[in-house]
């Protein structure tokens, strides 16, 4: 089912139930996996994606069907990824370097992660990135999100976008053949 | 040599993101470089796969959990029955409760501070008088309370009736 027609059912009050049924099977999993890239462990991401789904029954009825559902899905998921770990940040008085150290922690440490060597280092690299970067660099590496997409969803020009991208990139370059 | 033997032998040798220089400029080198990462990398190395894992009925869990969060619950909400009197109740059983309290408190504070003022001021005339004084205090109260007795027994004239009045009256009465 294309995401019109869930906006249609959506809209009648008969099959909204329905209408969200379909929506969470589409995009629970690209959701659940762009926030368990965010912020590593998966507990965090479980309650995170519940979240963003639970705000998208609350605010559907309100959407403008102009945006793309799925850009506004992400949307909303990359703004709970972000608040999120900018909480963790004040409500420990952490600085940027610290989350990024608790991360990897759970990237080594945590259940349900299966590394080897080489994606190790990859993985710790893009920890290395500032949170917004690593947003920008899972969409468009993970998701292949095209950068007009990843523009409405970030709300940053697409030049901006490539810059960004373009230096993460290079930076993980670096990182990986220290 | 192609570019893409070139990526496969920079892979063998760990040089796996160090490609000819030039070759990842622009938008569409970028997107070659992504596939390139993805299909080459990911088949010698793995790296494009995700490392993180879930258990096997995990996203029909969270189907679930989503579920119970959003309609399901709201609508279980509106058809229970005893969802009214229940969280009418609370309030009233508050206040009967706080009532309760309150008499319980009244009743049990009343009592013991009587008492207690009693004993206070027994100790504090028996620790200020002497026994004399004490005696005589006590001496002056029994004489006030006989005093008033005999007050009590002495009938009062009043001034300007005759003390046979109500019998007169009774007598003519009668005679009537």
């Amino acid at each position: 089912m294309d995401d019109k027609e869930i906006l249609q059912l959506f809209a009648k009050t008969e099959s909204r139930n329905l209408a969200f049924n379909h929506l969470v099977t589409k995009y629970q999993q690209k959701v659940y996996w762009l926030v368990r890239r965010m912020v590593i462990d998966h507990d965090d991401a479980n309650d995170l994606t519940q979240e963003v789904f639970v705000r998208i029954w609350r605010s559907l009825g309100n959407f403008r069907s102009e945006a793309g559902l799925y850009t506004w899905i992400y949307r909303i998921a990359s703004n709970e990824c972000l608040q999120f770990l900018n909480k963790k940040r004040k409500r420990f008085f952490l600085p940027l370097h610290d989350v990024e150290a608790e991360l990897t922690n759970k990237l080594e440490s945590g259940p349900l992660i299966d590394v080897d060597e080489l994606q190790m280092k990859f993985q710790k690299a893009i920890l290395t990135l500032p949170e917004k970067q690593r947003m920008i660099f899972q969409l468009k590496y993970y998701e292949e999100l095209k950068y007009e997409d990843i523009s409405e969803i970030t709300g940053t020009s697409v030049g901006a976008l490539k810059a960004s991208y373009h230096h993460a990139v290079k930076k993980l370059e670096v990182l990986i053949n220290e | 040599m192609s570019k893409q033997k070139i990526h496969i032998e920079d892979l063998k040798e760990g040089r796996f993101l160090l490609t000819p220089k030039g070759y990842f400029e622009g938008l569409e080198d970028a997107i070659g470089r992504r596939t390139f990462l993805k299909d080459k990398i990911a088949l010698e190395k793995g790296l494009s796969e995700s490392p993180f894992k879930v258990e096997d009925q995990y996203f029909n869990q969270l189907q679930m959990a989503i579920r119970n969060r959003t309609y399901e619950r709201k609508a279980a909400r509106k058809w229970r029955p005893s969802a009214k009197p229940v969280w009418l109740g609370v309030p009233a059983l508050a206040c009967l409760l706080i009532g309760l309290f309150l008499l319980i408190r009244s009743g049990d504070t009343t009592e013991p501070e009587l008492a207690q003022e009693k004993d206070a001021i027994r100790e504090y005339l028996l620790s200020e008088t002497s026994s004399d004084e004490l005696t005589e205090h006590l001496l002056a109260m029994e004489e006030t309370s006989d005093s008033l007795s005999t007050v009590e027994s002495e009938t009062i004239p009043l001034k300007g009736v005759p003390d046979n009045y109500i019998e007169e009256e009774l007598l003519e009465d009668l005679s009537e």
